[in-house]
């Protein structure tokens, strides 16, 4: 019962921070800006968080990622817009949504499919909130244990299990993550004070921002490749009326065990490295199809279609908090620029945050329920707002993103350097779009390969140059076994898709 | 006839030689006191692993290259460049109308009435969020005579 308390103690603190007058208005900020973005072609979460995080420097750290959080839960939403519109998913997590909620929309149903797509989300989202709550603070004791070789084992099994479960091949992927990590080997190394890869420049002394990285990689490339392939979008009007935007009773019985099955794969799933919330979304669908009575109805607009997948992504991306909070240690891409968005603004994460920043972590978690409260009550209603902005033609909205994105860049320290930086890691984005190589392992690789160096210098220090530590560690050991067992999966995985393909 | 991931090697393979080599030139060390050049070392060595793997295997597959988007990609890296200029020899608002103009070179037959509405909104709207909202120190025009 003790525990209990503690934990209705917290919630209390959580909210008196998250329910403040300016937060309420910066997570409402946030969800609009994000959802605004997130329905832009190409653009999802990840372009979303770096495009805006320039605007929250001036902010205190709990305000900047309150309003974070909020653009990341609105560009997600605006995400299942598009997959449910246009079948257009904003991030892969939305893939399985278009299945269904496309076929929705063509049956003049797709306000009904919104509806259900921000409820499901909300009650996964929901979900996800209380199993963070719960395990989060648990977890973290855990991690005050770890030494130097633990948390580099635990970086190399986040980051060979983010790049070999994506769709590409896994050498890849794992060459993205190394590039990453080359990236963030620029600047002055901390332990020497000796300047690397600087070229004998001193604007690139103190590293390249993650900022620069996130829009060059992601933003600019993204948007050379598509300006000339999306011209017209339209959309049936009919199939947005209000009118039949509610569900009926039965139908919100149908979807309920759906949900809640949904819910429970997402939050465990979210929690692991490397299986984020697309692969959730996409195990929950095949589940639901399995022990469906009629599975025949999948893919043809059934409402489960849709409350499925959206409640499963959306209790994952929660849960995917836990690791990033609790070790300081990002799971996805975005969790990725979370955590570099809080270094940013002077939140350190990891087990000590929970403890000496209780109004950081429980605002967070508080201010995650309310930026889905706020889809459900704000965005919706202006659903009309956003579909006239999908209709607006991409390449006349592509000169003023790109101002932004100059903007963002100039901002973080003043210096065209960074502006410079931008067009220079847009050529790595560039070669990697061209290539088929995934983007989304070099910014875990940036983030964490700082992190992961000073832990492995750390840890030869102490063994006196004997890397036998890392499997001397019984945790260590079994981290880098489980590491193993992904790499040879993913290269397994890899061979079998190929054979098929021939 | 150019094949997808022989190229992709090739250049993989030519960064990490660069990469190496800047490598190799800063102290090494030992494992038991590593030097800054050590880990970064180890790095090349992995991308060139990479780009060695992802060559030889374009031998026994490989697909045909995909046509590259060189107009959208000259329009917007002159943007960008023509704003890194810009910024701090003429100010936010010459830097920015530059920057929207050369970007929306990206398509063919670009509107000017787009472009001129886009600049006049652009203008509005960065002037309120960042000098009015934000207080960014950004100078709007600066006179150099």
């Amino acid at each position: 019962m003790q525990d209990f308390n503690v934990i209705i103690e917290n919630i209390a603190i959580g909210a008196e921070t998250a329910l403040s007058l300016t937060n309420i208005g910066f997570v409402s900020l946030g969800v609009l800006m994000g959802v605004f973005i997130g329905v832009l072609p190409g653009l999802g979460a990840l372009t979303a968080i770096a495009l805006l995080l320039p605007l929250t420097y001036q902010m205190d750290a709990a305000s900047s990622l309150i309003m974070l959080a909020g653009i990341w839960y609105g560009s997600t939403f605006g995400g299942s817009i598009t997959a449910i519109l246009l079948s257009i998913p904003g991030t892969p997590a939305n893939a399985i949504t278009c299945i269904d909620g496309y076929a929705m929309t063509r049956q003049g149903k797709g306000s009904l499919a919104l509806f259900i797509a921000v409820a499901s989300s909300f009650i996964g989202g929901s979900i996800g909130i209380v199993v963070m709550a719960l395990l989060t603070e648990p977890i973290a004791r855990i991690a005050i244990s770890f030494s130097s070789v633990e948390y580099f084992s635990l970086i190399v099994l986040g980051l060979i299990a983010a790049s070999s479960v994506s769709n590409s091949s896994v050498v890849k992927g794992l060459a993205m993550v190394v590039i990453g990590i080359q990236v963030g080997t620029v600047g002055t190394d901390v332990y020497t004070g000796q300047m690397r890869f600087t070229f004998d420049n001193f604007d690139l002394a103190d590293g390249i921002t993650l900022v620069s990285v996130s829009m060059g990689v992601f933003g600019v490339s993204e948007i050379i490749f598509t300006v000339n392939e999306m011209k017209n979008r339209v959309i049936d009007r009919k199939s947005i009326q209000m009118r039949t935007m509610v569900p009926s009773r039965e139908q919100v019985k149908k979807i309920t065990g759906p949900i809640l099955r949904a819910s429970g794969v997402g939050s465990f799933l979210g929690a692991l490295p490397g299986t984020g919330p697309a692969i959730s979304a996409f195990v929950a669908y095949a589940l639901e199809t399995r022990i469906a009575k009629d599975p025949e109805k999948f893919g043809k607009g059934a409402i489960e279609g849709v409350a499925t997948p959206e409640a499963a992504n959306n209790s994952a991306d929660i849960t995917a908090f836990i690791p990033t909070l609790a070790f300081g240690i990002p799971g996805s891409a975005t969790m990725a620029l979370m955590l570099g968005a809080m270094m940013i603004n002077g939140v350190s994460p990891g087990p000590a945050l929970i403890t000496e920043r209780p109004e950081i972590f429980w605002g967070l978690i508080i201010s995650f329920w309310i930026g889905s409260l706020i889809i459900l009550f704000l965005s919706i209603p202006m659903i009309g707002v956003w579909i006239r902005l999908l209709m607006i033609p991409f390449h006349i909205l592509m000169p003023a993103i790109l101002v932004f994105i100059c903007i963002g860049a100039y901002s973080v320290g003043s210096s065209p350097m960074d502006v410079w930086l931008v067009l220079i890691l847009a050529v790595i984005g560039i070669y990697a779009r061209y290539f088929d190589f995934p983007r989304a392992p070099l910014i875990l690789g940036f983030v964490l390969g700082p992190m992961l160096e000073d832990h492995f210098r750390r840890a030869m220090l102490i063994s006196r140059g004997d890397p036998i530590v890392f499997v001397e560690s019984t945790v260590s050991f079994m981290l880098l076994l489980v590491s193993l067992a992904f790499l040879i999966y993913g290269l397994y995985s890899g061979i079998k898709s190929k054979s098929k393909a021939v | 006839m150019l094949k997808r991931d022989l190229l992709a090697g090739l250049i993989l393979l030519v960064f990490s030689l660069g990469y190496l080599s800047m490598a190799i030139e800063l102290p090494q060390g030992s494992l038991g006191r590593m030097g800054p050049g050590l880990f970064p070392f180890g790095l090349g060595l992995l991308t060139l692993f990479f780009g060695a793997s992802i060559f030889f295997k374009s031998f026994v597959q490989d697909i045909k290259i995909g046509t590259f988007p060189i107009r959208p990609l000259i329009a917007i890296f002159s943007g960008i460049a023509a704003f890194a200029i810009l910024i701090q020899t003429y100010g936010l608002f010459p830097a920015e109308i530059a920057t929207v103009f050369l970007c929306s070179q990206a398509v063919e037959k670009p509107n000017l009435k787009h472009i001129l509405l886009i600049c006049a909104a652009l203008l509005l709207i960065t002037w309120l969020v960042f000098i009015v909202l934000l207080e960014m120190l950004i100078p709007l025009f600066i006179w150099t005579l």
